[in-house]
């Protein structure tokens, strides 16, 4: 009798435990998984701030900002003074999103992929997170402008890091987007 | 032909999605609506104060720059940079009088009929630090002004909404004064069109009232009142023109969204009687005699639906009671063999409607552009001549080359980085959103001229997506609006896209300078008066806190122009250019063809149409609002709307960022600055549109790059310490 008692309760643990593996994630604090102000060089200054209310590129309300379980998103925009002949990034843009579950960050990171793969010269995979991309465009002429963006997914979150300026590479986007991978793994996985 | 975007989004076979594939590329966001939920096409944008309801981040400013503040600047500590010294200099006019440090942008302005002293003006208002609509009322034509924000509608919970903008001012022929506005919600759905109305020349307004439905078991009884509870004297439903109560709490496009409203008045025509309506069923009844106007109000606007095939149609309501009671809704944007895609024919993708009235005879016509097309837009006019009753189908009137701007995206990732909205049209150079749209106005004379009508626009088609060169076009109709005559390219400077450059291109180059974001008048001897930014005056600038936006040498700094020319005869080719013909109407959707089309070149000007630089300083652009994203959707331009005026000048409202600076960067911090140093202001002045004169001696380089003020000192010598 005793067993079958210790039994039930083990199932009954058993199920409790079940059903909490299945609550939903408590939310992150997204804008702390962004670049922060100390990751860059003290020229820099933010100048937009603020949740990423919703997805990039709807021209008007439309987009679903549910889209694959997206729950929100935060993007962080820095800049510096420059021109042309200054060396290195001009302006960096950071921007973290949050799935329900890794598979809706996957979709999402699939899809972003193909894209950055159509309109920009897609680079080695960076090997960051679970699976990434990178790309650059460039636009001007004789000193054409440079955008590196690397993207990638960290179990259900997204990353994003956009570096452009002249004269730079593309080691300077990523030892930024390294540096935002390890806060978003940290926040995932607290030590 | 098929333009860049065109074919991106026919290959595609998800058309859209090229759109949001711009910023996609840009950043890991949650990826766009799937295909299902998007147009097929090009959708024609949101407003831009809907896009831009808020100017976050209020980082950090005590004082800025307040050029055009006349008398004592009370508070002002600052030493004054070289911008503020040359702006201080100008006879421009400044109509908002805030010391906020916040933008004003997207501008009207309106003319008393009884009395030409006493003018009003409107703008988005952000000195609140979101959007509503500010007032600028003068009674002395424009020497002082009394300004504020006009009052938010009241809702059925006794909340208000968290924004307004899209303002549109219009006197009735009594000097009644009329405000309409959009206004919404910014965490729900909830949002539509109201109108206020001032009967003391645009000192004090009326507050809509979204009606509380008193019996909501029983929709055939209208009873309502203004307010969750008792004592509200206001008429349940004054000033709502549509309202739209959202399904569910939250911001996610559930429900229809009304947006870009204009308005216009005039008298009802013969045989017209008026009608009032009910508050919430919009059922007609008799008007109460004591407060019906002088004229009919109509209002037009564009309905974006939120159930598939996500329309947007052009809607109509007009109001006999001063603005107290509107009818129902309806559709005008009708059908015509030249919209594709539309079921039926039905040119169902619209924006930027602006109606105007005959001041007699109350012929009512309407413009707006239309999306329904393969590949470049086309601008279209239905007519009424019973008050609203019915109107006629569209008839064409000119192709929209905008197709081939640069856009926000995959074209201009700079732009996207600075926070435009991907898929948005942009200007060489710089970031703010642009657009095509200006308006149609009706010639107020009777007789020969009683229906004739000017329809002015602007867009690329000699320009390329790689290096924009925007020009402003007027169109001409003596018919009815049933044909017209165009294109006659108002700006008279060098516009010429080289033989065997497609504008479906990223070719780099110079081919001229943009003129944006343009608008007409007429007065009653004909004299028609165009305003319209202008960039013709930077030739050579280089400069710019945003390197990696700068293409191509000038083509920067933007002035506020006038042009004009005298109508003398009807049914003539007055202020037409030479190579001005008229537009066939097609008869099945138009895609435009390869190489060079109708209003590049010197046959496409005449000497008729004088230009004139209006402004007395620039606008840079970059410094109107957070990193050069917005700077309005639209200027004005009026004479008064009937005979008491006869005045030659018109009067001009423009956004003007003379008091804007950059926040960027060390030489533009400023420990604790709060607002942002980004903002523009609204400047005016009279103009006569028959003067040519295109120069300036204004210095131009301070205003390609000055950063905020360093700094504000604490003084201890200030006028206020009185050292007591």
């Amino acid at each position: 009798m005793r067993s079958t008692i210790a039994a039930a309760a083990l199932a009954a643990a058993a199920l409790v435990a079940s059903c909490g593996s299945d609550d939903p994630p408590e939310p992150l604090r997204l804008q702390t998984l962004v670049l922060q102000d100390s990751d860059l060089p003290d020229a820099f200054e933010a100048f937009a701030r603020g949740p990423a209310l919703r997805p990039e590129g709807g021209a008007g309300r439309r987009g679903d900002r549910t889209r694959f379980g997206r729950r929100g998103g935060w993007s962080v925009s820095f800049r510096r003074p420059g021109s042309a002949a200054t060396a290195g990034p001009l302006v960096v843009v950071s921007r973290v999103d949050e799935f329900g579950e890794a598979e809706g960050a996957e979709r999402a990171l699939a899809e972003v992929g193909a894209e950055l793969r159509r309109v920009g010269r897609p680079l080695a995979p960076p090997g960051i997170g679970a699976e990434s991309v990178a790309v650059v465009q460039t636009r001007g002429g004789t000193a054409p402008a440079r955008f590196y963006t690397i993207a990638w997914r960290d179990d259900r979150l997204t990353g994003s890091l956009r570096v452009s300026g002249f004269a730079l590479d593309a080691d300077d986007a990523l030892a930024l987007a390294r540096t935002q991978a390890d806060r978003m793994a940290s926040a995932l996985r607290p030590a | 032909m098929l333009s860049l975007r065109a074919r991106a989004q026919l290959g595609a076979r998800r058309p859209a999605a090229a759109l949001a594939a711009a910023a996609v590329a840009a950043l890991v966001a949650a990826a766009p609506a799937d295909a299902r939920q998007k147009p097929r096409f090009d959708p024609p944008p949101f407003s831009g104060v809907f896009e831009f309801g808020d100017v976050t981040p209020a980082t950090q400013l005590t004082e800025c720059p307040q050029a055009g503040l006349r008398g004592d600047d009370p508070l002002d500590q600052r030493e004054r940079d070289a911008v503020e010294r040359i702006s201080d200099r100008s006879n421009d006019t400044r109509f908002n009088q805030d010391y906020a440090c916040f933008p004003q942008n997207e501008t009207t302005v309106a003319i008393n009929p009884l009395s030409t002293r006493n003018l009003v003006g409107g703008s988005n208002d952000y000195r609140l630090g979101f959007s509503y609509s500010g007032f600028y009322a003068s009674t002395d034509r424009g020497r002082s002004f009394y300004d504020g924000l006009l009052p938010v509608p009241s809702l059925p919970d006794a909340d208000s909404f968290d924004s307004a903008g899209d303002p549109v001012v219009a006197y009735d022929r009594e000097g009644v004064v009329y405000f309409s506005e959009i206004a919404f919600n910014r965490t729900d759905d909830s949002g539509g069109i109201f109108v206020m109305r001032s009967t003391n020349g645009g000192f004090t307004w009326s507050r809509a009232c979204v009606p509380v439905d008193a019996t909501p078991d029983d929709p055939t009884d209208d009873a309502s009142r203004c307010n969750p509870g008792a004592g509200d004297p206001r008429q349940p439903g004054d000033g709502v023109v549509t309202f739209n109560l959202d399904d569910n709490d939250e911001a996610d496009a559930s429900i229809q969204f009304d947006d870009k409203e204009w308005m216009a008045a005039g008298p009802r025509p013969d045989g017209v009687g008026p009608q009032c309506f009910t508050p919430i069923q919009r059922n007609p009844v008799d008007c109460n005699p004591a407060v019906v106007g002088s004229d009919r109000v109509y209002v037009t606007w564009t309905r974006f639906a939120a159930v598939e095939p996500f329309e947007s149609e052009i809607f109509f309501s007009y109001s006999d009671d001063q603005g107290r009671s509107w009818s129902p809704a309806k559709p005008i944007s009708g059908s015509a063999p030249f919209c594709a895609f539309g079921i039926g024919s039905k040119c169902d993708f619209n924006q930027f409607s602006v109606p105007t009235v005959h001041p007699r005879t109350g012929e009512l016509g309407v413009a707006f552009e239309n999306f329904n097309t393969p590949d470049e837009n086309q601008y279209l006019f239905v007519r009424s001549l019973d008050g609203g009753n019915t109107f006629t189908a569209p008839t064409f009137i000119t192709p929209v080359f905008d197709v081939n701007y640069p856009t926000a995206g995959e074209e201009r990732p700079d732009c996207t980085d600075r926070g435009q909205s991907g898929g948005l049209d942009v200007l060489t150079n710089t970031c703010f959103r642009v657009n095509a749209a200006g308006n149609v106005v009706i010639d107020k004379r009777g007789g020969a001229y009683a229906d004739d009508y000017y329809l002015v626009m602007s867009d690329n088609r000699a320009g390329t997506n790689g290096s924009s060169n925007t020009d402003v076009f007027f169109f001409k109709s003596t018919d009815g609006g049933k044909s017209w005559v165009g294109p006659t390219r108002v700006n008279d400077d060098r516009s010429q896209l080289p033989a065997g450059t497609p504008r479906d291109s990223f070719a780099n180059g110079n081919f001229g300078n943009d003129q944006f974001f343009p608008w007409v008048d007429i007065n009653y001897n004909g004299q028609l008066a165009f305003g319209f930014y202008d960039r013709r005056l930077d030739e050579d600038s280089t400069r710019t806190e945003w390197p990696m936006s700068r293409t191509r040498a000038g083509n920067y700094l933007s002035w506020f122009f006038g042009a004009g020319c005298r109508i003398e005869r009807a049914d003539s080719r007055d202020c037409l250019a030479p190579g001005a013909a008229k537009i066939p109407q097609p008869t099945e959707p138009q895609d435009q063809p390869d190489g060079t089309v109708p209003g590049q070149g010197a046959s496409y000007t005449t000497d008729d149409i004088a230009n004139s630089r209006v402004s007395d300083v620039p606008s840079n652009f970059d410094y109107s609002f957070r990193a050069g994203i917005f700077a309005g959707d639209y200027n004005a331009v009026a004479y008064p709307n009937f005979r008491t005026g006869g005045s030659r000048d018109a009067l001009g409202l423009w956004t003007d960022a003379r008091n804007g600076r950059g926040s960027g960067g060390p030489d533009s911090s400023q420990p604790g600055r709060n607002p942002a140093c980004e903002q523009s202001d609204l400047f005016g002045t009279y103009f006569d549109p028959e003067r040519q004169s295109t120069g300036s001696s204004v210095d131009q380089s301070p205003f390609e790059f000055t950063p905020c003020p360093k700094s504000v000192r604490d003084r201890s010598d200030n006028r206020f310490n009185e050292g007591d």
